[in-house]
This record gives C-alpha cells, structure tokens and sequence, in this order.
C-alpha cells in the first residue's frame, strides 16, 4: 500500500454530515442575549434603589444637591398622583422581589431526595447573582423598615 | 452572502452575529463532531467556539478569506484540548455560567439529537474504523487528514486555517498519510 492508496481511500471515505439538528436554534438566543439578561437584572432594582439611595444621600448625608432634589420631586409626584400612585407597590415591592427570585434560581438549586426524604439544596458560586440577590433584599428591606436603615 | 459587508454589520450591531451563526454552525458542529464522535464534546466545542468569535469578533480584521476559516481555526484548537486530554473543559461557557448565571448548552432538544446522530452514525462503520485510527496520531497530523479529507478543504484553506505555510501543510500530510499506512499495515 502507498500513500496515495491511503490519500484515494480517505478521498472517497463516506463522512457522517448531520443535517437536522435541533439543538442550534437553542443556542443563539441565548448566545446573542445573554449579556443583556444579566443587566436586565440590574436595571429592575434601578428605580427601587434610586429612592433609598437619594434618601441616604440627602437626609443622612447631607448632601445638597438639585439633581437629588430633582428624584425625590419625581417619586413623590408618582406618590401624589391619583392613577399613578398605584404604581409605588410595584416599584418598591414587586421589582425587588422578581429580581430576588430571579437571581436566587440562578444560583440556587432545590431537589428532593425520595430515599432521605430531605430537600437539598445546592448554592452555586455565582457572585453577580448573589451580589443583585443581595441589593433587592436590601430594596425590599428599606421598603419594609424604612426608619431601621442607616 | 458578502462576509466583509456582514462583518462591518456586526461591528455595529452586534445582533447581526446571529447571520453567521446560521450560516457557519452546521460546519463548525459537523467538523467537532466528525473529529470526536462524541455528540456532547462537538456541542460544547460549537458553543464555546461561537461564544469565543462572538466575543473576539470586535478584533477580527478582514483579510480576503472566509470567517469560517477563522471559526475552524478557533475549533481546531479546542478540538485539540480535547485530544489532549480526552476531556474537554469549555472555559469561556463556564465563565459565563459563572459571571452572568446563564448556562448557554442547557438545551431541551439535546437529548433527541444526540439520539438520532448515534442512529446516523451506525451507517458510517468506515469512517468510525478510520477516526478511530487517526484519533491515535499526533494532533498536528489529525489536523491536516481531518481538514484535508473530512472537511473537504484545499491546502491553501488548510494552510489559512492553521496559520502554517502551504508547504508545511504538504509535508504534515505526507507525513499523517504514511503513519495512517503504517498503522493500516500494521492491522
């Protein structure tokens, strides 16, 4: 056997070629997105943690400053607001607790064990995820206990 | 499609990666998969090979050949982490899994694939009995046989694809097909 004997026999070796793959379109959403959904989680606790954080700023702080001035006229606006006040639980209760949930799935996993009769569960290290699970339970804190926060 | 006029599109807008995901997977899966035969390896080695073009492709000059050669060279030595070490680690998945919690391979259709293609594959006993052999020879020559032969790719490719002189590549397949002759031989 020569090597051209081996180059014709690979020449006309019959490779597999699969066609119907399912598996792909799964994949290039999330390839194309997944940067997005991750501040996606960023951006719901935005506007729940603007209003602790200019109250923080200007009334323990002390800092004076018109921008600050300018967010709390804004909530307070929405607070005042007939129609608009309804809007208050949403942000300050039902943002945070979506975020909450939704980070802690990412890095929690909960499965039951028959033959123990026990739930496990699983904390991944996932520091995003903990650190955003963390900023909404402290939104959802101040929304709470407002005079307890510092 | 016009590759050049694509890829100042997705320098823009970065949405429109998804052309050539489309255009480009069945190639970069089909060539992991005809190199390792293992249906989870090749999907984690297309994921991690688009995920790594997705994120370098901000970088990638044009320089007159296709991004597939590009997308194969990426493969290719993710490919050869798994020859290595027959286990294969995508790091860039597991950084993302890790950073942004997102597990970009979690897919539902997994399993079905992975059925029909071990189905498919029991019509392809020749080329299994070939890969297998060829599996056992130094990377740099399963390299240029699988590209050359599977993939259906000409030197000058071949030579773009590896970042290697045309002539290198002639004599590393010189050299791969008088080891495939030896180890038939020796049979």
């Amino acid at each position: 056997m020569k090597n051209e004997d081996v180059d014709s026999m690979l020449s006309k070796l019959d490779v597999p070629r699969p066609e119907h793959l399912k598996h792909p379109q799964e994949l290039k959403m999330p390839l194309l997105s997944y940067r997005k959904s991750s501040r996606a989680g960023l951006w719901l606790l935005a506007l729940p943690l603007t209003f602790p954080l200019v109250a923080f700023l200007k009334y323990r702080v002390g800092v004076v400053s018109s921008a600050l001035d300018a967010v709390e006229r804004f909530f307070r606006a929405i607070a005042g607001h007939s129609v608009l006040t309804y809007l208050i639980p949403v942000i300050f209760l039902g943002l945070p607790l979506l975020v909450m949930i939704v980070n802690l799935l990412a890095f929690c996993h909960f499965a039951s064990d028959r033959d123990t009769k026990a739930l496990v569960v699983t904390i991944k290290f996932r520091p995003l995820n903990i650190i955003v699970f963390l900023m909404a339970v402290a939104a959802l804190a101040y929304a709470f206990l407002p005079d307890a926060m510092p | 499609m016009n590759e050049e006029a694509l890829l100042k599109e997705i320098k823009r807008d970065s949405r429109r990666f998804g052309e050539l995901y489309e255009a480009f997977y069945k190639d970069i899966f089909g060539y992991a998969f005809r190199r390792t035969r293992q249906y989870d390896v090749a999907k984690d080695i297309a994921a991690e090979t688009f995920l790594k073009a997705y994120t370098r492709i901000g970088g990638f000059k044009w320089q007159n050949t296709s991004i597939l050669h590009w997308l194969y060279r990426i493969a290719t030595n993710e490919i050869n982490k798994y020859c290595r070490s027959r286990k294969y680690t995508p790091e860039s998945l597991n950084r993302i899994q890790e950073e942004y919690g997102v597990d970009l391979t979690d897919y539902s259709n997994a399993e079905t694939d992975g059925i029909l293609l071990e189905e498919e594959m029991s019509r392809y006993r020749e080329f299994a009995k070939v890969q297998e052999l060829v599996a056992t020879l130094d990377p740099k020559y399963q390299d240029v046989i699988s590209l050359r032969y599977y993939e259906q790719k000409s030197i000058r490719d071949i030579a773009i694809i590896l970042g290697k002189k045309e002539g290198t590549i002639k004599s590393l397949l010189s050299r791969g097909l008088e080891k495939v002759r030896e180890r038939l031989a020796g049979d």
